[in-house]
């Protein structure tokens, strides 16, 4: 219980300490513990709808949710810009969405985008959470060294 | 932002990679450790901060 009662305060110390870093204009809103909390129990429901900026009023309601499942069973048969089928290793499907936002979107609207690569999910959207309170931050994430390259490569240059 | 300890590579490659694709890029790499070695290396492979867990 201690713990948890820390953890506000050691989230807004985390979350400056990295605005600062990345440089940032301002500090980051003011996220409760509750909501940390809750985002990071449930990792894999809020993390997907954090990676579309809320900077893009033109984009499609259906861009800014997790994708359905019509639109999985539509993506199956694409491959991800690194050319490895979606599905292939375990470890790539948390990338699943980062890759497939449009890099033509990405280039227009000129926010900031930040990369979380972490292989601890409850990190990534504990992160996530922190920066999605920013309308002008897109969130991606990726779990290992090879996904953090995916959603660089949808800029239209190639990876080394 | 990068950590540390990833599958495939360690977060210092992958900072070297990224910078040299787009030496424009801000990183900062995280990581649970605290040693003063690893903020070093995290600095020389060119990340612009390093932040611990903690």
């Amino acid at each position: 219980m201690a713990k948890f009662l820390r953890l506000p305060q050691q989230a807004n110390q985390f979350g400056l300490r990295i605005r600062r870093c990345l440089g940032a204009g301002k500090v980051a809103g003011d996220k409760s513990c509750a909501s940390l909390v809750a985002a990071s129990a449930s990792a894999r429901i809020l993390a997907p709808a954090c990676r579309v900026s809320r900077a893009t009023p033109s984009a499609s309601p259906s861009a800014r949710m997790a994708p359905s499942m019509s639109e999985r069973r539509e993506r199956k048969g694409r491959l991800p810009a690194s050319g490895r089928p979606f599905g292939e290793r375990q470890d790539f499907t948390y990338a699943r969405g980062a890759v497939n936002v449009p890099a033509s979107r990405l280039e227009e609207q000129g926010s900031m985008r930040v990369l979380i690569v972490d292989d601890h999910p409850i990190i990534v959207a504990g992160c996530a959470a922190m920066l999605a309170n920013e309308g002008d931050i897109e969130v991606f994430d990726a779990r290992d060294a090879e996904a953090g390259f995916a959603p660089l490569s949808r800029t239209g240059r190639t990876p080394p | 932002m990068i950590d540390i300890a990833l599958p495939g590579a360690s977060g210092f490659e992958l900072t070297r990679r990224i910078l040299r694709f787009d030496p424009q890029a801000r990183i900062v790499v995280f990581s649970m450790n605290d040693d003063p070695i690893f903020a070093r290396r995290a600095i020389e492979a060119g990340a612009k901060g390093y932040v611990t867990k903690k």
